[in-house]
């Protein structure tokens, strides 16, 4: 676990935490609020593990890139 | 309270998403294409810029349709709902593009033995800074950076003139270089067309009477800047280092010889041109927040910062390495970028006709 993850989690709960006690958040509010924070934990789990999602680019790459390499293949 | 922007920042917004992103590395590949002549690249592209503006905002008297555009309070029609839709998927492509380009830079230039989620995390907090202050806040941030930043490229041109070799431009352009600049123009124009990004604020321009001259001389500004740029990018390095160089523009500023006591300059450089970087990265990100806020009907900032780091995250995930992100930006962009900003100005022109038929009421004619 590298100093960022622990920077990311720390900051996430304070901010959280400030949110709840001063009532900023409303109720129906606070469940996409959790999921948020699910996200982002998970990003630096994934980033932790050295897990990358390049299959998103590999996708556009193939798809959209190869749209350009008709026009110039360098 | 509905937020104003002024449109002296209007077009210090143009400005900057034309030509602070595009600075990268976009030369590399113009260059590559275009040869020697890629200078005339950017004079190509500005009249496809101003065709495009004057087909958005049209004439300055139905101007007033426009004020009422992707407000959030307002019900938002199946047009609108699908302009949002494309807008935010063109937000979020730029902005995980252009942070993991600011990261790789900062990287490889500046702080090489810092990790890259470090730079991300440190970045992330800084443009989200800027961006929970507001559409004001971020324009006016902008308007003083890109002043600045305005002035050091404007200056190139004669702090640079010892190091310029005009025999770089040599070979001359001919009618058979014609085909190579039309396939350096698509490969240029998608990141150019980003000033399409402005239009998710149009309803806050004030007065909206002046956007269309002022977007028009935002583009004008952002070009030019380009334009000079690329010139002293050929004119001092030549046609063979910029095509060779990750980044062409950072290795122009290095070669800066003023004085002896004067040779870090480029840090200088550097520290004006990385803010106007981050403005524009929290311009989108207050963009993305608009675009949620108008489909779920609710004005609020609460969750831009861990979706700030979602982002941020993202723009390392899916980016093996900054080899892949290079030929993302280079390729799959340029063709990505093109059909989005086809697709955003088609939609925009069909809800403009449609807000402006809305104005003036039924029974009169719409022409």
């Amino acid at each position: 676990m590298d100093i960022g993850i622990v920077f990311v989690w720390l900051t996430l709960i304070i901010y959280v935490f400030v949110m709840l006690k001063g009532k900023i958040l409303a109720k129906k509010e606070r469940k996409w609020m959790y999921l948020l924070v699910l996200a982002v934990i998970s990003c630096t789990i994934l980033q932790g593990l050295n897990i990358n999602l390049n299959i998103v680019t590999v996708f556009l790459n193939n798809t959209f890139g190869s749209l350009s390499r008709m026009v110039v293949n360098i | 309270m509905k937020q104003k922007i002024s449109n002296l920042q209007v077009m210090f917004l143009v400005a900057n998403f034309i030509v602070s992103a595009t600075v990268i590395s976009l030369p590399q590949i113009t260059v590559h294409i275009g040869g020697q002549s890629a200078w005339i690249v950017p004079l190509m592209i500005l009249p496809i810029l101003i065709l495009i503006v004057y087909l958005l905002f049209g004439k300055k008297k139905h101007a007033e349709s426009l004020r009422e555009l992707f407000m959030v309070e307002k019900h938002s029609s199946f047009w609108e709902k699908g302009f949002l839709f494309f807008f935010l998927l063109f937000l979020l492509l730029t902005f995980i593009r252009d942070l993991r380009a600011m990261i790789d830079f900062v990287a490889s230039v500046l702080l090489p033995s810092t990790p890259i989620s470090v730079i991300m995390i440190l970045t992330v907090l800084g443009i989200t800074y800027v961006a929970m202050a507001g559409l004001e806040v971020t324009a006016r941030i902008n308007a003083i950076y890109f002043v600045i930043l305005g002035f050091v490229i404007v200056i190139l041109p004669i702090i640079m003139l010892n190091e310029a070799d005009v025999r770089n431009f040599q070979p001359l352009p001919t009618f058979h270089t014609a085909l190579s600049l039309i396939k350096s123009v698509y490969f240029t124009f998608s990141w150019l067309g980003e000033m399409l990004i402005i239009l998710i604020v149009v309803g806050n321009i004030n007065p909206i009477k002046a956007a269309r001259s002022a977007v028009l001389w935002g583009a004008i500004i952002g070009t030019g800047l380009f334009l000079i740029v690329i010139v002293m990018q050929i004119a001092v390095l030549g046609k063979k280092i910029v095509m060779e160089a990750t980044f062409p523009s950072y290795i122009l500023i290095q070669q800066i010889n003023l004085t002896d006591f004067l040779d870090r300059l480029d840090l200088v450089i550097v520290a004006v041109w990385v803010p106007t970087l981050i403005t524009k990265a929290a311009f989108l990100l207050y963009g993305i927040n608009h675009c949620f806020s108008i489909f779920y009907k609710s004005n609020t900032n609460k969750f831009l910062f861990p979706f700030a780091f979602i982002l941020g995250y993202i723009s390392i995930l899916i980016f093996k390495n900054s080899m892949e992100h290079i030929h993302y930006s280079f390729y799959t962009w340029s063709s990505l970028g093109l059909i989005l900003e086809v697709i955003l100005i088609g939609m925009f022109l069909i809800i403009k006709r449609k807000s402006r038929k809305n104005l003036e009421g039924p029974g009169r004619p719409v022409l």
